[in-house]
């Protein structure tokens, strides 16, 4: 009796877990995501709370000897004036994640706006708007951002802006096709029957669905804008060299490539683990939204 | 053939329209270029002459009009601010050192991403999926400048096999090229494999299977198919970046290419050479862009059905 009782326990628990097991598949976050969570968690702290991070002011002369490698002291070693390499590595990360940050916003915003605009009122006004941002395509690459740097001349935020513009349509085509599907749903209708302006459609009720989207591409072009913009301060075109960006650190380390190689692994290093982060943490909540969304 | 005749219009148009953007936002401001071509003690008069002879007096769109004028009728692109050389031959010598790089990268990151894709949406082991997807990840995010400055370090300082900076030699090609392929070819790489996945899994290939066909067979007419568009777009829409000049590359190795020379001409503030670049690569670009939609329309008959 005692075994039959327990075999049918047993049996109970089982297919409970199997319950619970399903049940919590469709919640549970791929390890992807989490990784990548907690790498981006742990920049945006560094970022915020940079003073905390570094142990020396990062701007300060000789808190050091020369050019000395890493120690207990110094992690990452000095640099040839005798500043701490990682103070000026954790200050460093405001200013690469602060241009990428900017830079995405700035093709976010627009993008997401006139993407919003022409979707859902298609017609004349779509092929209108379609065309210009076709138009900010016609130039390869980073073709656009570097006349526009050439024009308004290299400092950050000519760098952030000139990134921002060339993200615009990136931003545009992927919520104008979203805002086409939306617009077609029938709480759309339901609104639009219910006497609502199209401006609160818009904002209301269509703008939530896309926030997934616009999280997944933004954290995506963090990423790219990061890679871009320490690239430009590298070649001169971005940041300028007092302040401690990473591509900036990065070509003041090449000058030291055969003495001190800690001048320059580290920025580079640094820069690679950021964007690795950001699309680490984008392609997981992609692929996340995307399961939940079947 | 119709739909091809129309695009190719309209690639002409953008080329028009996007050098005129490229002219409107390097227009510069008149009393610069007159300040600096000549020498401080210059008479007014002088001035006015230099300023004339370079059409300053003129409207933006009067001096746009002359300058595409004289790039369609001579080929002459204007002269440079800082050697006088002129612009047209400037890009000429450059552009052949960019055209063998951007080939030479395209080449190696097709060959590898193609081979790296294939093979791992194949194997089905239990670590393979992980390894592949953060593999590749982690090769995106890879930073070409920093790999570059490895590459140096590691070839051409510490072991002197590869010389570091210029551009004689094929030798020379080597490491840009690399550094250029890595990152491009995991892109090449990821693409592939999410393209394969989703079309190994979707019906029409298992009923390919289980109708018998060979898996040769399958292979040639169902899969290949219907996966190569997306990645050729891909490849031809890098290749073309890559042909507008690779800024940051080419500045490290101090490759004579259409990048650095954009990006000394940036510092000289020779706009005349940053517009010819510009307008050089706009062309290439939509060259490109072109004979990828014409091949798309000749790999995927379903496309010229839609709207282009």
């Amino acid at each position: 009796m005692i075994n039959i009782r327990n075999l049918v326990r047993i049996n109970q628990q089982a297919q409970s877990n199997k319950k619970t097991d399903n049940g919590n598949k469709k919640l549970q976050i791929p390890p992807q995501l989490l990784v990548g969570g907690l790498l981006v968690l742990t920049i945006l702290s560094m970022v915020l709370w940079s003073e905390h991070w570094s142990h020396f002011p990062y701007d300060q002369l000789r808190v050091g000897p020369r050019l000395s490698p890493p120690s207990k002291i110094h992690w990452f070693g000095t640099d040839g004036f005798g500043r701490d390499v990682w103070s000026r590595l954790v200050i460093g990360s405001r200013y690469t994640l602060g241009m990428a940050f900017t830079a995405s916003l700035i093709s976010m915003l627009p993008g997401t706006f006139l993407g919003l605009i022409a979707g859902y009122r298609g017609g004349w006004l779509d092929r209108i708007l379609s065309r210009f941002i076709d138009l900010l395509l016609s130039l390869p690459g980073l073709l656009l951002a570097i006349i526009l740097i050439a024009r308004l001349g290299p400092s950050m935020l000519t760098t952030a802006i000139a990134l921002g513009v060339t993200g615009i349509p990136a931003f545009y085509r992927v919520i104008r096709t979203e805002t086409i599907t939306l617009s077609m749903a029938p709480f759309v209708e339901a609104s639009t029957l219910a006497g609502a302006r199209t401006f609160r459609i818009l904002f209301r009720h269509i703008c939530p669905h896309l926030y997934p989207d616009l999280i997944v591409l933004g954290s995506l072009r963090i990423g790219t804008f990061m890679l871009a913009g320490s690239g430009l301060s590298f070649i001169g075109l971005g940041a300028q060299s007092p302040t401690p960006e990473w591509g900036v650190l990065l070509s003041e380390g090449k000058q030291f490539m055969n003495t001190a190689w800690w001048l320059w692994v580290f920025p580079a290093a640094a820069i690679m683990l950021a964007v690795f982060s950001f699309n680490l943490f984008g392609d997981g909540l992609r692929d996340w939204v995307d399961e939940r969304s079947r | 053939m119709k739909r091809i005749f129309v695009r190719f219009l309209s690639g002409l148009a953008t080329v028009f329209v996007a050098s005129f953007l490229a002219f409107l936002i390097l227009d510069y401001a008149p009393g610069d270029v007159g300040d600096r071509l000549i020498s401080e003690t210059a008479t007014e008069a002088q001035i006015a002459e230099v300023r004339d002879s370079l059409g300053l007096d003129l409207a933006v769109s009067e001096r746009y009009f002359l300058y595409i004028k004289s790039v369609l009728l001579n080929g002459d692109f204007g002269r440079s601010l800082v050697s006088q050389r002129s612009v047209a031959t400037l890009i000429y010598s450059a552009l052949k050192y960019t055209v063998i790089l951007a080939c030479l990268s395209t080449f190696l990151a097709t060959l590898l991403g193609i081979t790296l894709g294939v093979w791992s949406a194949n194997s089905s082991g239990k670590w393979v999926e992980p390894i592949v997807s953060t593999g590749s990840m982690f090769w995106i995010s890879v930073p070409v400048y920093g790999l570059a400055l490895f590459l140096v370090q590691f070839f051409a300082v510490q072991n002197h096999w590869l010389p570091v900076v210029g551009g004689g030699s094929w030798i020379h090609f080597i490491l840009p090229g690399i550094s250029l392929a890595l990152p491009f070819s995991a892109a090449v790489a990821r693409l592939t494999r999410s393209n394969l996945k989703m079309i190994l899994a979707s019906p029409h290939i298992i009923t390919a299977k289980s109708k018998g066909l060979t898996s040769h067979l399958i292979w040639h007419r169902h899969i290949v198919r219907n996966a190569l568009p997306p990645v050729v777009s891909m490849i031809g829409l890098r290749f073309g970046s890559l042909l507008g000049g690779t800024f940051v590359v080419e500045t490290i190795f101090g490759f004579p290419g259409l990048g650095r020379l954009t990006v000394e001409a940036i510092f000289d503030q020779d706009f005349p050479v940053v517009l010819g670049a510009v307008l050089c690569a706009a062309i290439v670009f939509q060259t490109i862009n072109f004979f990828l939609d014409v091949l798309h329309i000749l790999l995927d008959p379903r496309v010229e059905q839609k709207a282009l």
